[in-house]
């Protein structure tokens, strides 16, 4: 006899939830693709393999910067045991607060995977460290580069590097990521695409937590990183750390051309700084101070201190004149130590005969420069005295003034030559004349240039009528191939006979004119000074020139910003610059000058600029109480005489 | 000729085999969550779990031969005092037991913990078939009603006090076995309907189920008018309802612990905590992309790296089929629960073919158990049912469990082997 209820629910229940279960997991396993991708993601970790970064290497085969490894010290804080955080400290060269800072960092934001929280650590540090490694069961380490710079030299034109930003990654489509560094500034910057290579990645299965447990797919999928391009540069090793040496303790820039390649031999940024120290673990704090240093370090001076070219722009100005056959090279003029414009006299150094454009140059005469620009503008053939700047703009551009040359560095700045319609604007239209915009004659005024035009239009005259596009770049080279950047040859379409008048004018500033305390010895150096008026102090001193007279193999120019006539300092650096090049070694008997301008310390701290602006503000407030006092006598006189016409005119005034 | 008229069968072969399949099944699913590759001197150390559960399954197969070498008056007689034991083992876990996790069922026995909670539901399935073996029980009268739920309320209340409630689960289970013993269906109906009404309480406001039960009752009452007794029944579940709407937040908040309200809420897709969202959110995620990740066939045996490589929580124990399903895929998890459904559909047919009602009962229970076992474990580790601390019966890793079970099985297997041995 069989009891109760035969057809239990149990029997149906196990097939109702059998079935439940089964297209359950039919919808999981099955349609769900998804958790395939969820699985891999969550086992297998990236890691990334930085490329080494191309050496930048000088014209003679120098290493001038290289990569170093340095490390990067990673904690797991949950596997953490029993951290001695105060030896870790002493091992690692830090404050323990700043240990304990970044680890409660650590411990919020990410416990569960390795996390620096010392980065870019110094090898010598780094092998201290490493030999108690052990006792640190949950730190680790990966092994990084950075860039190194033996000759400490060239951060002006090498640039740093920094970690990218948001910006940075959305612009190189997904190939930066947080966290890597890249070429912010300088050549770093401009070719930074070739220089860094292409980064590798790792393949590696790890465990819940983090823990390395073999490579994915035996490394099958890994990619090998592929090392950056090699950069010859057209950088003169020594040059540039002498010219460097030169600039200590002054404010400018030196920029030396090879003419006949467009090659840049040297880049001086003065005040600079040692590129060594915006790498490692103090980048930043190094980084905050040259930011906020009064003098700016940062400054890219040959390619982006614009400054009034003075003298410098005579050259061109001859050119000009001759080309354009206002005067002949022969024109003689008498200057009378001035050229008169209205009531304004433009200055001159003396009173002399200037028998033709050679003996112009040689001894700097403003006013001979005065007079051929204002002929050249107010020239019966041509229409108007804004149509004879027009063309004298024209000309003159073709010197590379006021428009960008196209180095391989960014940033570049164009100058300033002044526009017709600027001065219709300032002026009004027509109403301003030769005399009125005189300055610009001798490079004054409104005219301004880079330390790189005045070198490049240097070079043109060194090359009689023509100039290469200046780059830093040589080539780049990987594994046997090669690439160059694009250079252009740009004509002036000036008739190459009138360079020899100038070339000649040029030698003989340097023989026997303003600049002979330029003279190498054995080499013949044609050079132009130039004093730069500027408002906001002394005077600019600024040379340029290129040597040897034939074949010239360096245009030079350089400036030395508040520091007086162009014969004081820059001349002398700009000679010194030319022999090491040239001779390799500077001539004994030039010893002591190299050493007096090693010397000279013309750079101002903020507090001194301070101290010589209040000077200047008590002699103009001293000024503007006695102008006051006189002002005050003379309208209480005028007063008095007012108060006398009133009380007549009162009365017929009510008339009407 | 002596015609062949054996006192009992050999045991059954279709349960045996299911038996060690899962097993064996087991203990090469613990291997693979936990073996490295590390082959040396230490691969059979006992520090182990695979080794373990080996040794673990030895001793069960001498506890399944000693077993089926007892008589089966023995055992009916040893079922009250089985019981008796395993209630004083519940009441000593709660005195001297050990918490893990929020749950309070282990005992310290120094080299094995001890988990009563397990050789209870044996003892009571024994008991529950000893009492309905009794010559006069009918189960139509109160008192027999009473002694019935009794036997079964005693170690859920004990087991309930641990803090287990995939145990209390199990025990509520044995409905199932007194439903075949005579319990109307509507028993289970109303458990359904409880279910139901305290997930809706838990996911939308008390107001709109009361609103839609009115209406529902209304609509009954207006169809069915004429009979008084459903008019009055539905009446009371009307009540029922509203006082158990409001009951059911209240038990939600003051009676689980934060623990359970976090794994409730999982499944209901709630706003979850941030510390839920780390712990029970993610674990169960994790089980759900390694089952997922499974695919049709698999990644293939020692080849599943969510659950080798510890992103899956407790994968020896409660997780184990995570596991299964990451390495084996949809077609081993098909498998499994097809070797399950055999075995219980098996052991139904054995119980319906016993000439008493001890054995029937008794084997019913035994698929009470196991069912219950396997249901709420795979659901749990595939997210239809919150994670209630349960093991997949024969495979999760635990001494307690598989020898449980083995008893369970084994006993079982025994009745039906003598079951002409008895007379009605």
């Amino acid at each position: 006899m069989k009891r109760g209820n035969e057809n239990g629910i149990l029997e149906k229940a196990i097939y109702i939830v059998a079935l439940i279960l089964i297209v359950r997991l039919f919808f999981l396993q099955v349609l769900s693709p998804a958790y395939k991708l969820k699985a891999h993601d969550n086992v297998v970790k990236k890691e990334t393999v930085y490329p080494s970064r191309g050496l930048f290497i000088d014209r003679k085969g120098k290493v001038m910067v290289y990569n170093d490894a340095v490390y990067d010290i990673l904690i797991q804080w949950n596997i953490t045991k029993n951290l001695d955080t105060l030896k870790l400290c002493e091992l690692l060269n830090t404050n323990i607060e700043f240990v304990r800072e970044k680890l409660d960092e650590i411990k919020r934001t990410s416990p569960n995977k390795p996390t620096p929280f010392v980065k870019l650590l110094d090898p010598e540090t780094f092998a201290r460290f490493q030999e108690h490694l052990f006792e640190f069961p949950s730190i680790s380490f990966i092994t990084r580069t950075v860039r190194r710079y033996p000759y400490s030299s060239g951060a002006a034109v090498f640039g740093y590097l920094s970690e990218v930003t948001e910006n940075n990654i959305a612009k190189s489509g997904g190939y930066y990521e947080l966290g890597d560094y890249m070429g912010t500034t300088g050549l770093e910057q401009y070719y930074d695409s070739l220089l860094r290579g292409v980064k590798g990645y790792n393949f590696q299965v790890v465990d819940v937590k983090n823990t390395y447990k073999g490579k994915y797919k035996e490394g099958r999928d890994d990619i090998i990183p592929v090392a950056g391009w090699d950069m010859v540069t057209g950088l003169d090793a020594e040059l540039q750390a002498y010219g460097e040496k030169l600039m200590q303790g002054k404010v400018g820039g030196i920029v030396a051309i090879d003419p006949s390649t467009g090659e840049i031999l040297a880049y001086v940024s003065s005040p600079t700084y040692d590129p060594n120290v915006l790498t490692g673990r103090y980048r930043r704090h190094n980084f905050n101070e040259l930011f906020t240093d009064y003098n700016k370090p940062l400054l890219n001076r040959p390619i982006q201190a614009m400054y009034p070219p003075g003298s410098t722009f005579k050259p061109a100005a001859a050119m000009v004149m001759l080309q354009h056959g206002v005067h002949g090279e022969k024109w003689s003029w008498f200057c009378p130590g001035g050229y008169r414009v209205g009531n304004h006299v433009v200055k001159c150094h003396a009173s002399h005969a200037i028998p033709d454009v050679e003996t112009a140059l040689q001894y700097s005469c403003n006013s001979y420069f005065c007079k051929i620009y204002n002929d050249f503008i107010m020239d019966s053939t041509i229409a108007s005295p804004s149509a004879g700047y027009q063309k004298w703009r024209d000309m003159m551009s073709v010197f590379g003034y006021g428009k960008v040359l196209g180095i391989d560095l960014k940033g570049e700045k164009r100058g300033n030559l002044p526009t017709v319609k600027y001065y219709n604007k300032i002026f009004g239209l027509g109403s301003w004349r030769a005399a009125t915009v005189i300055s610009n004659s001798i490079g004054q005024g409104e005219v301004l240039a880079t330390p790189l035009q005045i070198a490049n239009a240097m070079a043109i005259i060194a090359n009689r009528g023509y100039y290469i596009t200046p780059k830093v770049c040589r080539y780049l080279v990987k594994d046997k191939k090669y690439r160059a950047p694009k250079k252009t040859r740009t004509y002036t379409g000036y008739d190459s006979v009138y360079y020899r008048y100038v070339v000649d004018g040029l030698e003989k500033v340097v023989l026997a004119g303003t600049a002979q305390a330029a003279q190498i010895p054995n080499i013949s150096f044609c050079g132009k000074t130039g004093t730069a008026q500027n408002p906001h102090g002394k005077d600019h001193s600024i040379f340029a020139g290129f040597a040897p007279k034939n074949n010239p193999k360096i245009a030079i120019a350089v400036f030395v910003e508040n520091a007086g006539f162009g014969a004081t300092y820059a001349a002398p650096i700009a000679s010194l610059m030319v022999e090491k090049y040239i001779q390799d070694t500077i001539s004994s008997k030039r010893k002591a000058l190299e050493e007096r301008m090693f010397k000279a310390h013309l750079i101002k701290s903020k507090e001194e600029v301070e101290l010589i602006r209040k000077e200047q503000q008590r002699r103009i407030d001293s000024i503007a109480t006695r102008l006051k006092s006189v002002t005050d006598t003379l309208r209480r006189n005028d007063k008095s005489k007012m108060n006398n016409k009133t009380s007549v005119t009162n009365p017929t005034k009510k008339k009407p | 000729m002596v015609p062949n008229k054996r006192a009992y069968d050999p045991i059954d072969s279709t349960v045996l085999y299911c038996y060690l399949f899962l097993v064996v099944l087991g203990i090469m699913s613990i291997f693979a969550t936990e073996y490295n590759g590390d082959i040396s001197a230490s691969f059979f150390s006992l520090k182990h779990s695979y080794m373990k559960q080996s040794l673990w399954a030895f001793i069960s197969g001498l506890m399944f031969f000693s077993i089926l070498g007892f008589d089966r008056r023995i055992l009916q007689l040893i079922s009250y005092p089985v019981y008796v034991f395993v209630l004083g083992l519940l009441m000593l876990v709660l005195l001297v037991g050990q918490k893990t996790k929020g749950q309070q069922n282990w005992i310290n026995l120094g080299a094995f913990k001890l988990q009563p909670s397990e050789f209870a539901k044996f003892g009571t399935a024994m008991a529950l078939a000893k009492y309905f073996d009794t010559p006069s029980m009918r189960f139509v009268t109160r008192k027999e009603h009473f002694i019935a739920y009794a036997i079964l309320g005693i170690p859920l209340v004990l087991v309930a006090g641990q803090g287990d409630a995939g145990s209390c689960l199990v025990f509520a289970a044995f409905i199932f076995v007194l439903n075949r013993e005579g319990l109307s269906d509507l028993v289970i109906f109303l458990g359904l309907y409880i279910i139901l009404v305290s997930v809706l309480s838990l996911l939308v406001s008390q107001f709109i189920i009361i609103s839609i039960t009115i209406v529902i009752f209304l609509l009954m009452v207006y169809w069915n008018w004429g009979n008084k007794i459903l008019v009055r029944v539905l009446s009371v579940i009307l009540i029922g309802t509203c006082l158990y709407t409001y009951s059911v937040s209240y038990i939600f908040d003051q009676v689980l612990e934060k623990h359970q309200r976090d794994r409730i809420n999982v499944i209901l897709g709630k706003e979850l905590s941030k510390e839920a969202k780390r712990g029970v959110a993610y674990n169960l995620n994790q089980s759900k992309i390694a089952i997922g990740s499974g695919g049709i066939i698999g990644k293939g045996y020692l080849q599943g790296t969510q659950t080798r490589y510890n992103y899956v929580p407790e994968t020896s124990t409660d997780f184990i089929f995570s596991a299964i399903g990451e390495e084996w895929g949809f077609a081993g998890s098909l498998v499994l629960i097809m070797v399950y459904v055999l075995m219980l559909q098996r052991l139904l047919l054995l119980a319906d073919r016993q000439r008493n009602s001890y054995g029937r009962v008794y084997i019913y229970s035994v698929v009470a158990i196991i069912f219950t076992h396997v249901a709420i474990n795979i659901s749990m580790t595939i997210g239809l049912l919150p994670v209630i601390g349960i093991p997949l019966p024969l495979l999760s890793y635990g001494g307690s469990s598989l020898i449980s079970f083995t008893f369970m099985i084994a006993t079982a297997l025994k009745l039906d082997s003598e079951r002409r041995m008895t007379m009605r």
